[in-house]
């Protein structure tokens, strides 16, 4: 007892020494504890985004992959090339039935695909199409439909003579070809007997009119064919946003509700939409903030998105509605609309809801929208394309992941349309790509010959043709549906056949080691041909910058306490220097050299927890003010790493005991030599000066 | 002035514990420092020479063409005039060559990759393909048609070797695919984590793929003598090529890549010219570049405070055990002015020399780990520093504010306990001596 008023007293007595000692205790504690917080909350919070939505806990894939299997793709961006194992069903039962810890299995596979949802000029003749053949022959809408095409005819001409003969070569013979079609389809003869003929004039126009339209509204979609029940049955987090699920048996897709918001999404809409949750939701405003500023500037530079897509017509009243909402006597509606779009902030919620209630019903508002059908190209490793006309159910979001960009990658596709796609060579394949070739006059080359090593220097110096050929495949845009098949197909079908890879879900995380163990012998014994890979491992270079950022933050808790160790030492040994006389004499009075190491010993321990405890109290405050909050990602790198638009910090009792630790044993550390020296001091130094 | 320091040193090597610990400790946060700023400049280094070797000059005159209000193509026409404006406006540049952007698959018989792709003119551009170290084949190849250079990570995946014939095929417009074959004439080591995008064809034959015309192409890259005059060339060139007669776009500092979306979106149609700096075309990698600075700089701060702590604390101790000494100077007339800046020196002293020490260590390593080559198996790493191997690169500016941030900082926590020196009055000072 009187060892700790006595290590108190000295405390106090040397004040300037304790202060500073301390200070760099709450500097190291508070760092160490923020630090580990904020990397776990980033790291925890990926790796969560990661193994409740995509990767599972587990990945099996076959074992004669060629490249190592990342989920996101590899190093090039391509997805890797993983063979694929033959039959789910067979690996299902045997894993579930021998390996206990397994609570699901979901096949998966991969694979990036480009969309083209069709220009404008597509849309107006895909709505036209459908007027006239419902039941009821709304005359006015067609006429309205009629007036928008011709005048986007007009556009193209002009577009295609001024502009795109500028930097594409066209042949005398093409340039003839195409001034013919657009004279055709400006004739008044053409138009005369339009609604009679519809079908063909429609067709007409779509194959040879619309595509001089050099459209950028390319969708780049990667997605995952999966069975969507277990899918939906198996991610606790899964929830449809908009349509449904992917009806048991049928083809079809589900779109993640972020891709579908930002990029199927009319742009202009889109970021009204952001700027509406950022004022909302993360109570920021337009005045104080350049990244709604900047929006807003995208949107008026962007209002040719709105106004082509308006119908003549609609264009006109729209005209109107807005003079009265802007009480402007401007009549030209790109003025009007670039007006009505420079929103600030005490304007924004009523001309936001004019937009959706005025303007969007009237646009393409999703390129692709929930219910419809629309074709998909992908192109197999081999080369060869496969294209399918797919519905979209509708769109999906994990429920606490939804603003992460990691949980939200993958749209989800029936597995069969997924082997379709894939392009596996099977036999009905390869008679497809030997019609294929026949079209393309490629009449002695296989496809395999192609590929074949030649002698190709010898070739090459040859060749002066050039071996260019062009291949257009349109898909037939929006094709009768019923003949892609819109089978119903069993259970049965799903699992039987082909999968890449597939998540599992265990029951218990912590086994995994052995879990992974187990499935590596059950493959072997039963000939599964399969390899298993943890979430970390699968999702590749974002699993590894995971474990990369606790490294770099370890290490640099790691240097900032190492460096303490060397200031606490030193101030010590300052602090023994100066009381040389003073334990001199309780030497001399006898004290013997354990108690003065004792007390030298609670001397440390009190500083050391009082401060550290301090810093740890700092960093809770810290924590809960700041963190509770939510630290707001700054921008799309952030968002990333902060798997949301926000990362919230959770103060945890136990990293700061660990730093409380660290704290007592760097102290402990660092007073070691100068306890050792404060031991030597002879008692007769109480009689002498001090040294 | 001398005095102080000779009294400054003399006071250092009588208490030398503390000076070798406080020496010690702020030689190994030099050492850090210096060491974790060559990494970063490392990194910068790489991806300057990375980028333009890759796909980017110095200055770049590009652009995008939209035949239509939805398309928007980054191409440039006009090409003749637009390079011999470049001409006019740098005469300084040493090179000006231009290439045409493109973005498609390549396909062997094993596998395939969808990667962007450059076309360009061998002959032209030897001083700058140069810098490509040649694994198999013969880069000037590629002056013949029907050629292809690959890098090493690339023909690995696709399994091919020099000679080997592969398919690339490239989207054009709606839904049309170009293809053609072509011959691997090269395959050159890999330049980190940039080239894994990159590829290139001849010229021409991208142009065919493309159906472009002569008098178009994707980008005139401009290099200069000396990189750090990017920006006022860039400032010339933008109001030059305006002066001229061409539309240019908002500076916008992105990869072109990045900007199909929104330049589709706008209103207008025709060309446009973007002109870029070779940073921006890898402005996506520099929050690598940021991360680093900031968290170089937190832990500097962090460390630093510790330290000036320490010395603060030494040198508090210090005068108390001086004090006699103190009074004894002031006795004798020395100002109080004089006190401090005496008590400020020897923090000084301790500091400027070790961060002296520190700095030559820190380089020395760096020199080391340089020579050493070392390959970094990570694909993490590899993607944060950009490259295969470690490399560090000094600045001199860098060492210099390395040297004034530490020595000031540390130095500024003897001010208090100097002040306090100062304000000892001589009597009371003095009846401390035995």
């Amino acid at each position: 007892m009187i060892i700790i008023k006595m290590a108190l007293r000295n405390l106090f007595s040397h004040k300037m020494k304790t202060l500073i000692v301390g200070t760099v205790l709450i500097l190291g504690s508070f760092f160490a504890v923020v630090g580990v917080t904020f990397v776990f909350a980033i790291s925890e919070g990926m790796k969560n985004s990661l193994t409740h939505s995509i990767t599972g806990d587990l990945q099996i894939y076959s074992k004669l992959a060629k490249d190592k299997f990342s989920i996101f793709g590899d190093e090039n961006g391509s997805y890797p090339d993983i063979d694929y194992v033959e039959n789910f069903a067979t690996i299902k039962n045997i894993l579930e039935k021998e390996v206990s810890n397994i609570e699901a299995i979901v096949p998966m596979g991969g694979n990036f695909a480009m969309v083209n949802p069709g220009n404008i000029l597509d849309k107006k003749l895909e709505e036209l199409r459908q007027c006239f053949k419902e039941k009821i022959f709304d005359a006015a809408k067609i006429l309205e439909l009629k007036e928008h095409v011709h005048a986007i005819i007009l556009d193209i001409e002009a577009q295609f003579f001024n502009n795109t003969a500028s930097i594409v070569s066209v042949s005398a013979e093409d340039s003839a070809k195409v001034r013919a079609d657009l004279d055709t389809a400006r004739a008044e003869s053409f138009w005369k007997d339009f609604d009679a003929k519809f079908e063909r004039k429609i067709e007409f126009l779509s194959n040879k009119i619309a595509p001089l339209i050099f459209d950028d509204n390319v969708l780049y979609v990667s997605y995952m064919g999966t069975i969507p029940e277990t899918f939906a049955r198996s991610f606790s987090q899964f929830e449809i946003v908009k349509g449904t699920n992917i009806p048991p048996g049928h083809r079809g897709m589900v779109l993640t509700d972020r891709f579908y918001e930002e990029e199927v999404k009319h742009r202009v809409a889109r970021r009204l939409d952001k700027i509406k949750r950022s004022l909302l939701e993360d109570h920021e405003t337009i005045k104080g903030s350049k990244t709604l500023q900047d929006k807003i500037t995208s949107n008026i530079s962007q209002s040719a998105e709105v106004y082509n897509q308006l119908t003549p017509k609609r264009a006109e009243e729209i005209v109107v509605k807005l003079q009265a909402f802007l009480s402007s006597k401007e009549s030209d509606i790109k003025k009007l609309l670039e007006d009505f779009l420079k929103v600030d902030d005490a304007n924004f919620i009523s001309r936001y809801d004019f937009f959706y209630s005025e303007i969007a019903p009237y646009i393409v508002l999703y390129k692709v929208k929930v219910g419809e059908v629309f074709p998909i190209t992908t192109f197999s490793k081999y080369g060869t394309s496969h294209s399918l006309n797919i519905k979209v159910y509708g769109t999906y979001r994990f429920k606490s992941f939804e603003r992460s960009p990691i949980a939200t990658g993958f749209n989800l596709i029936d597995l069969m349309s997924f082997r379709d796609l894939f392009g596996l060579l099977t036999p009905e394949r390869k008679k497809e790509n030997s019609e294929m070739e026949a079209e393309m006059a490629l009449e002695d080359v296989s496809i395999s010959d192609m590929f074949k090593k030649s002698d190709s220097k010898k070739e090459s110096e040859g060749a002066s043709l050039s071996k260019l050929k062009s291949t257009v495949f349109t898909s037939g845009f929006k094709e009768d549906f019923a003949s892609q098949g819109d089978k119903v197909f069993s259970n049965a079908d799903l699992e039987n056949g082909i999968f890449l890879n597939a998540a599992i879900l265990l029951k218990n995380p912590a086994k995994m080691a052995a879990t992974m163990r187990a499935i590596d012998s059950v493959s072997e014994k039963e000939k599964l041909n399969i390899q298993v890979i943890d979430w970390k491992n699968a999702a590749g270079i974002i699993g590894q910058l995971i474990l990369f950022i606790r490294v770099l933050l370890f290490s640099f808790i790691g240097i900032v306490f190492g460096v303490s160790i060397f200031i606490i030492m030193n101030a010590f040994i300052m602090a023994m220097l100066e009381r040389y006389k003073e334990i001199g004499t309780m030497r001399a009075i006898g004290a013997q050299k354990q108690f003065v190491l004792s007390m030298l010993f609670f001397e440390v321990l009190i500083q050391s927890v009082f401060f550290a405890c301090l810093g740890i109290l700092l960093s809770w405050l810290v924590i809960v003010i700041v963190g509770g909050r939510g630290i707001p990602a700054w921008n799309d790198i952030a968002t990333f790493f902060f798997s949301g638009s926000r990362l919230y910090l959770f103060f945890d009792w136990w990293y700061a005991a660990g730093v409380l630790l660290l704290a007592v044993i760097v102290s402990a550390i660092a007073g070691l030599y100068p306890a050792y020296q404060a031991t030597k001091i002879p008692p007769v130094s109480a009689l002498g000066k001090t040294h | 002035m001398g005095i102080f320091f000779t009294i400054g040193f003399r006071s250092l090597i009588k208490h030398k514990t503390h000076s070798l610990i406080l020496g010690s400790a702020i030689i190994s946060v030099t050492i850090l420092l210096i060491i974790i700023t060559n990494v970063t400049s490392g990194i910068q280094d790489t991806m300057m020479k990375g980028s333009t070797t890759l796909f980017s000059g110095h200055v770049n005159i590009t652009g995008f063409f939209k035949t239509s209000t939805s398309s928007a193509a980054p191409v440039i026409t006009d090409l003749a005039r637009l390079r011999k404006l470049a001409r006019e406006i740098v005469p300084e540049a040493t090179f000006i060559v231009d290439r045409v952007n493109g973005f498609g698959k390549i396909i062997s018989d094993q596998s395939s990759m969808q990667i962007p792709m450059m076309g360009i003119d061998v002959e032209e551009e030897a001083p700058i393909l140069k810098d490509l170290s040649v694994a198999a084949g013969n880069i000037s190849d590629l002056s013949k048609k029907n050629g292809l250079i690959i890098f090493e990570a690339q023909a690995k995946k696709l399994k091919v070797a020099v000679g080997d014939r592969v398919t690339v095929s490239m989207p054009t417009y709606r839904n049309m695919y170009n293809t053609m074959d072509v011959n691997v004439v090269a395959i050159v080591r890999d330049m980190g984590y940039l080239s894994n995008f990159s590829a290139f064809l001849n010229k021409d034959d991208i142009r065919e793929l493309y159906q472009m015309k002569e008098d178009s192409s994707g980008r005139v890259m401009i290099f200069l003598p000396n990189y750090k005059t990017v920006a006022a060339v860039e400032s010339r060139v933008r109001s030059g090529i305006e002066k001229a007669g061409f539309r240019l776009m908002d500076k916008d500092p992105q990869p072109f890549f990045m900007k199909f979306d929104k330049v589709a979106a706008e209103g207008w149609t025709g060309q446009k010219i973007d002109i870029t700096n070779w940073e921006d075309e890898v402005s996506i990698m520099k929050w690598i570049i940021t991360l680093f600075n900031v968290l170089t700089g937190m832990l500097t701060m962090i460390l630093l405070t510790i330290v000036s702590l320490g010395l603060m604390n030494m040198l508090w101790i210090t005068i108390k055990e001086r004090t006699g000494e103190i009074g004894t100077m002031r006795a004798i007339g020395m100002q109080r002015r004089s006190l401090v800046i005496l008590f400020i020196i020897e923090p000084f002293i301790l500091s400027s020399l070790s961060t002296i020490i520190g700095i030559v260590i820190g380089l020395l390593i760096s020199a080391g780990l340089n020579a050493m080559h070392i390959i970094i198996a990570d694909s993490a790493l590899r993607t944060f520093l950009m490259s295969d191997t470690l490399l560090l690169s000094t600045s001199f500016s860098q060492i210099i504010i390395t040297f004034i941030a530490i020595t000031t900082f540390t130095t500024v926590g003897a001010i208090i306990p100097a002040w306090r020196a100062g304000k000892l009055s001589p009597v009371i000072a003095m009846s401390t001596i035995d």
